[in-house]
């Protein structure tokens, strides 16, 4: 299978005024890791938030795993019952134990009976290091392992697709490493994934492309070490910079 | 002088509590029935509430406005003139009569049903936007967001001004007093009525009032309490 999982097609909009997505296009590959850089207010949340219609967009098609999701026709539901969303504020549910928060979408829209869901919680919860806090609520979690949670709740749902919205952006610099790691090894049992992030060394390791957004157009694409080593648009190498120095 | 007031003071109260204490079984049977009314009443408004409140939010124009136009019909109205519409009018167009206890407790519901839609309304609003866009991202429908992710924690936020409210419930039975539904406020005017002693029996009734009102804030306590998630609550999820 070498069509691509995710395809999106001169995708635009706007806020008002506010012009966020002036034609974006790229595609991803089954298995493939794309990170997707970028400063802030470039439309990157934007853009993922469009692939499973959170925003609508304006104009433009997605195709994922050849449905076209921009079909005012297609089951919404459908689409996203097969693509998982990681958000920068990780939005576990709150009032519900970290089991809770896996197993709900599975009982109530993948229609799994009770035990198989339970059974699927605590695997994806062991994948993510996590299995002892099952029974703990969000609240009382480091930030770092509700992000976890999080990912294994996105997981749970056996996506062909996961997006990553800044999944480190909130949280405590000391716990970054805790995520990537889980994301690191979610990448290399050959999941889909499209990753927003500022983490340089994450895109070097585990990207297999990498693309550089700016004023609501891709500016480049490359793999991620001509990405990193050999920028060519100016835009790009200024933004590098200034990621470097941050450092 | 001091002394003398002091110790008129006291036959006064020594007088009021001989007087009042083998009434109080009978004002207390009025208290009875306003507990019950005020509960029945809080449950059909806060069915009423939680559906008028998400029809509020829901973005749907033709329920968001019916429930909107509810909810100022009832606010813009005084509860009196509600009372006397149903109990008095209602009867007139319809030929359907309700007994005095029913009417108070159809109109004090409807009534409160308003309120508690505002209450309802401002716990979804606070509800930070990501749990529903996170709840739709797992394949929910709006309605099923709303159900299992949204309304469990607004309902957790709001609840001390549901207490709120079921105390106001309370206290607001005592207009049921012009259609003579024998509540407590009913139960101590017959008492005052023959035995012209005004100060003493309101003032027994309106102690009545007030411990009831301070028990539900207590069990409200022990309500927030149990119902407490971690980092779920007035101080706000932690990150």
């Amino acid at each position: 299978m070498t069509d691509p999982i995710l395809k999106v097609k001169d995708l635009h909009k706007s806020y008002g005024d506010l012009h966020v997505l002036k034609g974006v296009s790229f595609e991803v590959k089954r298995g493939e890791t794309v990170v997707i850089m970028g400063p802030s207010g470039s439309g990157k949340s934007t853009l993922l938030r469009c692939i499973i219609r959170l925003v609508e967009p304006d104009s433009g098609d997605i195709w994922i795993d050849g449905v076209r999701v921009t079909d005012p026709k297609t089951d919404l539901i459908e689409i996203r019952k097969h693509v998982g969303f990681v958000f920068q504020q990780f939005n576990l549910f709150p009032h519900m134990r970290v089991i809770d928060n896996i197993t709900l979408a599975l009982t109530k829209v993948h229609k799994l009976p009770e035990d198989e869901a339970v059974k699927r919680a605590l695997e994806v919860l062991k994948k993510v290091g996590l299995e002892d806090k099952a029974y703990a609520y969000p609240g009382e979690l480091s930030g770092g392992q509700q992000q976890r949670v999080a990912i294994a709740r996105a997981l749970a749902i056996e996506p062909k697709l996961i997006l990553f919205d800044e999944p480190t952006s909130a949280l405590d610099p000391e716990l970054i490493g805790e995520v990537l790691k889980t994301m690191e090894q979610i990448a290399e049992e050959g999941k889909t994934m499209v990753v927003v992030t500022h983490e340089i060394d994450f895109a070097k390791e585990v990207a297999d492309r990498v693309l550089f957004i700016d004023y609501g157009r891709i500016l480049e694409e490359a793999d991620a070490k001509t990405f990193f080593s050999n920028p060519k648009h100016p835009r790009l190498r200024a933004f590098l910079r200034r990621l470097l120095e941050r450092v | 002088m001091v002394f003398e007031w002091l110790s008129n003071f006291w036959h006064w109260i020594v007088s009021t509590i001989e007087f009042m204490w083998d009434k109080i079984p009978f004002l207390l049977e009025g208290a009875k029935l306003t507990i019950y009314i005020a509960t029945m009443a809080f449950f059909i408004g806060l069915a009423i509430g939680v559906i008028m409140g998400i029809l509020r939010v829901s973005g749907i124009g033709v329920l968001e406005k019916i429930a909107t136009l509810y909810v100022e019909l009832i606010r813009g109205t005084p509860l009196v003139v509600q009372i006397l519409i149903v109990y008095f009018g209602i009867p007139i167009v319809t030929g359907l009569r309700f007994d005095p206890i029913l009417a108070g407790i159809l109109t004090m519901g409807l009534n409160s049903g308003a309120y508690q839609a505002e209450i309802v309304r401002s716990g979804i609003k606070g509800i930070p936007r990501g749990q529903l866009e996170a709840a739709e991202s797992l394949g929910f429908t709006y309605w099923q967001s709303m159900r299992y992710v949204i309304i469990p924690q607004a309902i957790r936020i709001v609840i001390p001004a549901l207490v709120n409210e079921y105390a106001t419930i309370l206290k607001d039975t005592s207009i049921l007093i012009i259609i003579g539904v024998a509540e407590l406020t009913r139960k101590g005017q017959y008492i005052a009525a023959w035995s012209f002693r005004y100060f003493e029996v309101y003032i027994t009734v309106a102690l009545i009032y007030l411990i009831m009102v301070l028990l539900i804030s207590r069990a409200a306590r022990i309500l927030e309490r149990k119902l407490r998630i971690p980092g779920l609550g007035v101080t706000g999820a932690r990150i």
